[in-house]
């Protein structure tokens, strides 16, 4: 004999569409002839007592209740459809996983639910990120591609069709984006402004547009280009388009170039084109300066502070506090970065300091790890060989607690330099993490030096991160190279 | 400090709350947007998903929502109500500069047969792109009944609404309106109410001023045991000639005969069924419009303000 069963829930509100899915769920189930899930108004009771699955406590129900009603076989299919409604209906609808409306599985059913879109993130393996690149292109959206290992031939032809189309494509490998005042992937929540930025590198345009963001200024828009752009090979097809767009846009009145050196004939034609615009711009490439000439309306900046400097016109403010001096046995830094670029930014200061250099991930003039003995050590702990199968540090800070831990146990080791990256897409709380991880450090030992990238608007709140730091003994500084340079100094 | 998300915009009726009450609670919690709760008012704050209508209150600044939305409080908890701003929990929303939506103008005339072709388009439209479930097919789309139980239970309701709009349209009753569609089909918003919205705020768009408010009046009166205390926030917002900027924009590409598929997209993109169940409650009320008026329409518009 079939069994009516009603459970009523009283204040549980529930999009239509989660309760339509839900409803068919209980219905799919064996042993369950009919289900219903409707709000108990006298018309709904109707309806469910025509469809004869109301029973004398749905009956009772008020306008403002949910009714849950099932038919079913037996008592058994009876308990297991009220557990998987309650388990449905209880669901988080917070999580970052999306709440429980439909989500498009195609990038064509994403543009039929959101015909207006025009920029797609692609963050699948890298074999098959170009072909959904393709896609999106085709749809007549430009695309930031997140994912990495695409090769680079297909970067090339991809670029090309986004040029004919008149479209953009940002990466690949590309992390960090900011448009129209969006961040996108790894990115920080900054004010709308006129300053523009360009650039290869995800740390560095991060940094740089906190640096700017802090100095009262704001971005208009921040375009990655991928970390291949401007090789040979492809020619600076992105950083050409994101320029023309950020020459053309009214909103922009600074644009800011970030890369590592280009390949000097691509620097060449960067440097031409730029001479046209009639909007300043700051070059900054980490590790060397252009052979030729810079047109009248372009800067130069060796570092990402520097650029920020450009662009505020004044600059950040210097570390004023005292520098403790290590051990006369402990002369060397030990670099343990979250970006690439910082990483690199910190290699190029402590070169032209003339110090010995090694690292996981070498600018030209530094040496890989191993190669030489009391060498300053920079690594990136970003890089593939730490990731591979591991969050990056940016996301899991934790990825940094044994590193750490064994440059504060190294006698040779006078100073650690940090960098804690803040925004979108990074861990809730590096600081906290970072300073659990110190455990009884308090001073002793290494000094250590960290900048952080981040602005009040993140959800980290800079502040609150750099007071955690402060109160842990860690000296702060305004910005990576700052940060090295403060270094240099304890050691000299 | 505390990041303070800016709403951007809200409807007339999502102001007035903030301008009635100092205290409110959170009534539900969704991923893009949740609902506070006041004596019977309500407001719906969110992301620009949401899109813009009378009870909605928008932060379309994307990373002040997403913060805000980190640090929502759980439904029950309370939300203070002042001048300037709406704090709930650790989330804070910034009312001074916020603007206030209005729906567009309505067209003052138009020809009879531009808008029966118009409903015609749709009806086609509807044949292939109307959701199974809801009523909207009762109306639209299709001559015979599906056999769900809700159509079955509202097609009849359906009918007798439409005949009383056909009489008091042409002022041959003072009958009360039938409401029994009220609380009718699932959802928040229950189909048949959504149905009564768009039927109400199609009224106001074809100047019916007194027959939105006779069949208001048979709404509210029956409101408090037939629906959901939400779904009857909306209904007055909907007498008052308000609703969501797509079904406002929907019912002036009708009227215009514009190409309407792009904006029944959009419609149908709201709640499961919502939007194509207030696009049915629309559309009976200008079909019967519209066979009842001369080659011309005109309309003699009241200025509605809040």
């Amino acid at each position: 004999m079939l069994i009516i069963r009603n459970e009523i829930r009283k204040g549980l509100y529930l999009d239509s569409v989660a309760l339509m899915r839900a409803a068919r769920a209980i219905a799919a189930l064996p042993g369950v002839e009919e289900a219903g899930m409707m709000m108990g108004t006298p018309a709904n009771k109707e309806i469910l007592r025509e469809a004869g699955v109301l029973d004398e406590a749905g009956a009772q129900a008020g306008p403002g209740d949910l009714v849950i009603a099932v038919r079913v076989r037996d008592a058994d299919a009876a308990a297991a459809a009220m557990t998987e409604a309650r388990r449905l209906l209880d669901q988080p609808r917070r999580s970052e996983a999306g709440d429980a409306s439909w989500q498009p599985r195609t990038l064509r059913g994403a543009v039929e639910q959101m015909p207006d879109a025009n920029l797609a993130l692609i963050s699948v393996p890298g074999d098959f990120a170009v072909a959904e690149a393709r896609k999106g292109l085709r749809r007549g959206l430009n695309v930031m591609i997140f994912s990495d290992n695409v090769p680079l031939g297909q970067e090339i032809a991809l670029k090309r069709e986004a040029r004919d189309l008149g479209l953009l494509v940002m990466g690949p490998d590309c992390g960090t984006a900011i448009i129209g005042g969006v961040p996108l992937a790894f990115a920080n929540s900054v004010p709308r402004g006129d300053v523009g930025i360009v650039g290869a590198s995800g740390t560095g345009i991060q940094e740089v547009s906190c640096l700017i963001a802090n100095g009262g200024r704001g971005i208009s828009h921040a375009i990655g280009t991928g970390g291949r752009d401007l090789t040979q090979e492809v020619g600076g097809i992105t950083t050409f388009a994101a320029i023309d767009l950020l020459d053309k846009d009214p909103a922009t009145r600074h644009i800011v170039l970030i890369s590592k050196p280009p390949a000097r004939e691509v620097a060449k034609q960067v440097l031409a084109r730029v001479g046209k615009s009639a909007k300043p711009f700051t070059l900054c490439l980490i590790g060397s300066r252009p052979d030729a000439a810079l047109p009248a309306n372009v800067r130069f900046a060796g570092t990402l502070a520097e650029a920020a400097e450009a662009v505020l016109g004044r600059k950040l403010a210097a570390y004023q506090g005292a520098l403790p001096k290590p051990a006369s046995a402990a002369k060397l830094i030990r670099g343990l970065f979250c970006g690439g670029t910082l990483c690199s930014e910190a290699q190029m200061i402590l070169q032209r300091s003339g110090l010995d250099v090694v690292s996981n991930v070498p600018v030209p003039g530094a040496e890989r790890l191993g190669a030489k003995r009391n060498a300053h050590m920079m690594i990136d702990l970003g890089d593939d060989e730490f990731t591979r199968g591991r969050p990056h540090p940016m996301i899991e800070p934790a990825t940094r607690d044994a590193p750490l831990a064994e440059a504060l146990a190294d006698e040779t080791v006078g100073v650690v330099v940090l960098d804690v990256v803040l925004g979108w897409g990074s861990h809730p709380d590096p600081a906290g993490q970072l300073v659990r991880a110190l455990g009884n450090w308090a001073g002793t030992g290494p000094m250590i030096v960290a900048s952080v990238v981040g602005t009040e608007a993140d959800p980290q709140v800079r502040s609150s991160q750099v007071r955690k730091l402060a109160d842990a003994g860690i000296i702060l500084a305004a910005s990576n190279a700052s940060a090295t340079e403060i270094a240099l100094q304890c050691v000299r | 400090m505390r990041p303070v998300a800016p709403i951007s915009v809200w409807g007339a009726h999502a102001r007035r709350f903030a301008q009635c009450h100092v205290s409110a609670h959170v009534m539900a919690v969704f991923a893009r947007s949740f609902h506070v709760q006041a004596g019977g008012d309500f407001v719906c704050i969110g992301d620009a998903s949401i899109g813009k209508g009378p009870l909605n209150a928008i932060v379309d600044d994307g990373v002040g929502w997403a913060w805000a939305a980190r640090h929502l409080p759980a439904e029950g908890a309370e939300v203070r109500i002042g001048e300037g701003g709406i704090k709930c929990g650790r989330a804070a929303f910034a009312t001074a500069e916020t603007s206030i939506w209005r729906p567009p103008p309505w067209p003052r005339s138009g020809e009879r047969r531009v808008l029966m072709h118009a409903l015609d388009d749709l009806d086609r439209l509807a044949c292939e792109e109307a959701p199974v479930d809801g009523i909207a097919r009762v109306v639209l789309g299709s001559a015979s009944l599906p056999a769900s139980a809700l159509a079955r239970v509202a097609g009849p309701r359906v009918a007798r609404l439409r005949e009383w709009a056909s009489a008091r349209l042409t002022r041959l009753t003072h009958e009360p309106a039938p409401v029994d569609l009220l609380g009718l089909g699932p959802g928040l918003t229950p189909s048949g109410d959504d149905l009564l919205c768009g039927a109400l705020v199609a009224l106001r768009a074809m100047g019916q001023v007194d027959a939105a408010r006779d069949l208001h009046a048979a709404i509210a009166a029956a409101a408090p045991l037939a629906t959901t205390p939400l779904s009857a926030a909306f209904l007055r917002a909907a007498a008052e000639g308000h609703s969501s900027e797509a079904l406002h924009r929907t019912i002036i590409a009708l009227l215009e005969h514009q190409s309407v598929a792009r904006y029944v997209k959009v419609v149908a993109g709201i709640g499961h069924t919502s939007g194509w169940d207030a696009l049915a409650g629309a559309v009976l009320v200008l079909r019967t419009f519209g066979s009842m008026t001369g080659q011309v329409w005109r309309v003699a518009r009241p200025s509605i303000s809040l």
